[in-house]
């Protein structure tokens, strides 16, 4: 059988010269070709790190389709949250514009912060949905102080309208609330939430 | 049991084709490789011709990398090993022909056609619908010849090299046909019937297993053929040849996904991908050990053989490129890696060093048997294991360099929360250093490869005049009387019958007797890889949440879609993904990101694998028109560090409009909702042109730009990713677009 067509190849038995080598009953009576075949043990790192390799997809998976697995999606979520925070506590250190109002915006937790403002001090003139009561509907897009852009609802709201009897805030609230409030009442515009008719005059959506 | 005694002839004729065949691709492969790796850093080498343009050339590298040098190693390997390992001629000698010449004739289509810009565009499958029937065909004449030989094969059982040689054979046709259907359009085009999210999902099962069952598998077996033959010692472990090739043929399959990480792939999905891709990791050192044990006792020859260098060297890349990928499918590993060169680094360490030594080693091992003489010289194949090995490292370690700076430089952010390198451009030009130095080790390996040409041609040169064609003898095989193994529990046993049965499925005795049914071996390679297959597939595309309509989201317009054939013809996708992941440097660098339902209208997908130039999912909009004219006619007008090509070309050649209706016809016919576009597409497309041609002119730009390829083009990059900030038409119907929105959902 080991008739082989080249000179090079090994009769079978040269193997057992061979120091490190196994007992020869390690080596398969069977042979292609000429060549043969150890049975040696799996080295035991590869077996433990085989089976483990199953046992971390199985616990894995377990954490993370069935547990408390977070997606890429809502991790991503998570750190731009923490972003819009800190580039809204960013933006209060800078001077007001229109950009930096819009910063805060985005901060969920921020904006949180300020729907409870408003609840304790706007809605008793504006209505608890911002409605209109007293003062005007502040979510649909008629204005009657400025254009409806953040920096004029900052306006007014840090200096009122004492006229109208829209008190001015800025003594009573810290900036950073000032503009938080500011910037909260523009999340809510074109929201056209039922109540008071529209006053002023007609925006462009910003 | 032995039958009566035959005599046959190895047929070596073919081997000595193939292996030729192997070297002087292995040339062309390397050398487009090369010249790919100039232009990154010289782009004028492209000297302005479509034919050149690296989009085009690059498809045209990779095919002749994967399937005409390795293709034609393996198809060597086998077609030597298999012979000796079977005891018998191959079935046919008609089919060997064929499937060589087959063979070398779609090398020669692919070489031809890539150039010209026809492609469908996905990776490594680029090749046209009727290069693809050649394949299958070609292929099923190769499985018939390889079964027909085992069939009337002269050995009981079948050898390990053969197990893996069924594997590839089988899968290679599942994949290559399911990720391949298409509807033709013309002769040179067509759209594949999967679109988005599905297509992107079929194309890395598909690619991901190229690279397992044409680039490992294959190569196992020719590993456990002339690697001990080489060393001229036995195989380390059956039983670990046994674990090992079960789990890979089972597991690998999974792993595609993780290609997709951070895509709009669904998350379950690419999750399997990754914890598959980490169960892989000790299969494939399983390989790896059986390869570099089974040297024990050979070591002494491996500083004079460079046979066993090659093999030493090719094993150890195979050990890396195997650790490296569980480790690359790691979520947030990948978030750093992918799009980087880092991918490109290793797949080289796995492409130069694990393909390309294993076939060096068995080519020089091969050279004296099949033309019967001396390899002409040894020192000259020393040259060359040393040029290829300094080759392969200067490229790895600048490319791992390169692609882990411009990663991090990607992600960067200064301290008041802006990209610290907002222009793309500066972290490309941070990493040209890099390319040089990959230019340089990459011509090393081609000056290997140079010296291996050489030297197989001398060694041929002295072949005697006619071949010695040994008559072997052996006997006939007869029907298997062999015992069926089974569960052998003692009258007196000392353990629990269940113990048994688990220490005789442990000791693999049952394997022996597949060994000797190799249509039943055969069945299970399919049952494991169409069941692994399935479970992935099947929900991707049942699965309704996975991609979440998007009311806004409409089919391209005529022109647009003429515009995204002739994206998909030049290759953008070789250099700019359109795949925005949910990472904040990426969504401040380039947008919202990429959400499923805005790509249920892409036949075929085009989310790219690497950023030379920036993403362009959210490009629509984003500069004015003439902005895109001028940058594809020279981007360097533009951009002076760019590296793209030029496509000056896309301004003087005419647009076919004659040709848009097929296209929006097969569209429909894949259930695009056209509406009204399948009866006036033309128009439709020329009187779009004539206003976005007006527009360029109003902005200052060349007139007569309308009746152009740039002006579909330029639709189409106007178009990208804007869909999800239009408000959804609000009267069904009411207009043409709400029509599309409407037969949409």
């Amino acid at each position: 059988m080991t008739t082989s067509d080249f000179p090079e190849v090994a009769a079978p038995d040269a193997v057992s010269s061979e120091p490190k080598a196994k007992p020869a009953a390690d080596l398969l009576d069977h042979q292609y070709d000429g060549i043969r075949e150890y049975d040696n043990p799996l080295p035991g790192w590869w077996v433990w790190s085989f089976w483990g390799s199953f046992f971390f997809a199985i616990a894995y998976s377990f954490h993370y389709f069935v547990g408390n697995g977070v997606s890429v999606h809502d991790s991503y979520e998570q750190e731009m949250a923490v972003v819009r925070a800190e580039q809204a506590k960013r933006a209060l250190a800078e001077s007001v514009s229109e950009s930096g109002l819009e910063k805060l915006t985005a901060d969920g937790a921020l904006m949180a912060d300020a729907k409870a403002l408003f609840g304790q001090r706007c809605t008793p003139c504006h209505g608890d949905r911002a409605q209109g009561v007293i003062g005007p509907n502040l979510t649909d897009a008629y204005w009657l102080h400025g254009d409806g852009s953040l920096l004029a609802i900052h306006h007014t709201v840090s200096e009122g309208v004492p006229e109208k009897g829209m008190p001015s805030w800025k003594m009573q609230l810290t900036l950073a609330q000032v503009r938080e409030l500011a910037a909260f009442v523009g999340t809510l515009r074109g929201s056209n939430v039922a109540g008071k008719a529209p006053q002023g005059e007609l925006v462009k959506a910003p | 049991m032995s039958g009566k005694v035959e005599t046959f002839k190895y047929d070596d004729a073919t081997v000595r084709k193939f292996a030729f065949a192997t070297i002087i691709w292995g040339l062309v492969a390397t050398l487009i490789g090369l010249w790919l790796a100039l232009m990154l850093v010289k782009p004028s080498l492209s000297f302005g011709l479509p034919e050149l343009s690296f989009g085009r050339l690059r498809p045209l590298h990779t095919n002749a990398a994967i399937f005409a040098f390795a293709g034609n190693a393996i198809f060597a390997a086998i077609y030597y090993s298999s012979q000796r390992l079977l005891k018998a001629r191959m079935w046919s000698d008609a089919l060997s022909r064929f499937h060589f010449w087959g063979w070398q004739a779609i090398i020669v289509s692919a070489a031809l056609t890539l150039p010209m810009g026809i492609s469908q565009s996905k990776e490594y499958a680029e090749l046209e619908w009727p290069i693809d029937i050649a394949i299958a065909v070609v292929w099923v004449a190769f499985a018939v010849n390889f079964f027909g030989t085992i069939a009337k094969r002269r050995e009981r059982h079948l050898y390990v090299a053969i197990w893996f040689y069924i594997a590839t054979i089988v899968t290679v046709a599942i994949l290559h046909i399911f990720n391949n259907l298409v509807v033709p359009v013309s002769l040179f085009k067509s759209y594949s019937i999967y679109a988005g999210v599905q297509d992107a999902f079929m194309q890395w099962w598909y690619g991901h297993n190229a690279v397992a069952f044409f680039l490992t598998t294959p190569f196992l077996g020719l590993m456990y053929y002339f690697l001990p033959k080489a060393a001229n010692r036995p195989v380390f472990s059956y039983r670990l040849s046994i674990l090992h090739f079960w789990s890979i043929v089972f597991i690998y399959i999974w792993a595609g996904p993780h290609h997709l990480h951070y895509t709009a792939l669904p998350e379950w999905a690419s999750t399997l991908g990754m914890l598959f891709s980490l169960m892989l990791w000790m299969p494939s050192w399983g390989g790896m050990l059986n390869g570099l044990l089974t040297l024990r006792g050979a070591w002494n020859r491996v500083s004079d053989d460079p046979v066993l260098k090659f093999f030493v060297v090719g094993v150890t890349f195979y050990g890396m490129a195997t650790f490296e990928g569980p480790m690359l499918s790691i979520k947030s590993v990948n978030a750093l890696s992918h799009y980087t060169d880092w991918t490109i680094a290793h797949v080289h360490s796995g492409a130069l060093g694990w393909n390309g030594f294993m076939t060096f080693g068995m080519l020089y091992w091969l050279a004296p048997r099949i033309f019967q003489t001396k390899l002409w010289s040894k020192k000259l194949a020393e040259a060359h294991f040393w040029l290829g090995t300094l080759g392969i490292l200067l490229y790895i370690v600048a490319i791992y360099t390169a692609g882990v700076t411009q990663g991090l430089m990607w992600r960067a952010f200064d301290e008041t929360g802006r990209l610290a390198y907002p222009d793309f451009v500066e972290t490309l030009v941070r990493i040209l250093p890099m390319y040089w130095v990959r230019a340089l080790g990459g011509s090393l390996f081609v000056t290997g490869i140079i010296l291996a040409c050489v030297n197989l041609f001398m060694t041929w040169s002295t072949r005697p005049a006619v071949y010695d064609e040994p008559v072997i003898e052996a006997p006939a095989l007869e029907a298997d009387t062999l015992p069926r193994p089974a569960v052998v529990i003692p009258r007196h046993r000392t353990m629990l019958e269940s113990a048994y049965t688990l220490r005789f499925f442990a000791e693999a005795a049952w394997h022996r007797f597949w060994e000797r049914r190799p249509l039943r071996f055969t069945i299970w390679v399919v049952v494991a890889v169409a069941v692994a297959s399935l479970l992935e597939i099947v929900p991707t595309f049942l699965i309704r949440s996975n991609v979440p309509s998007i009311a806004s989201v409409h089919p391209y317009t005529p022109l647009e879609l003429a515009g995204r054939d002739i994206y998909v013809s030049e290759g953008c996708y070789n250099c700019h993904s359109q795949m925005i992941r949910p990472i904040r440097s990426e969504t401040e660098r380039y947008g919202e990101y990429s959400k499923p339902g805005e790509f249920v209208y892409d036949h075929p997908f085009q989310w790219g694998s690497r950023r030379i130039g920036p993403d362009l999912h959210r490009i629509g909009g984003k500069y004015p028109s003439l902005w895109h004219v001028r940058h594809m006619e020279d981007p360097r007008s533009i951009t002076p560090q760019s590296i793209m090509p030029a496509y000056a070309w896309l301004l003087e050649d005419d647009l076919a409009f004659g040709a848009i209706q097929k296209s929006v016809d097969a569209m429909a016919m894949l259930g695009v909702p056209y509406g009204d576009a399948v009866l006036h597409a033309e128009s439709m497309a020329r009187k779009q042109a004539a206003e976005l041609a007006d527009e360029v002119v109003a902005q200052g730009g060349p007139s007569g730009l309308g009746s152009k390829k740039i002006i579909a083009l330029v639709a189409y990059l106007q178009r990208l990713g804007t869909d999800i900030k239009k408000v959804p038409a609000p009267a069904p119907g009411a207009t043409p677009a709400g029509k599309l929105a409407q037969n949409a959902h």
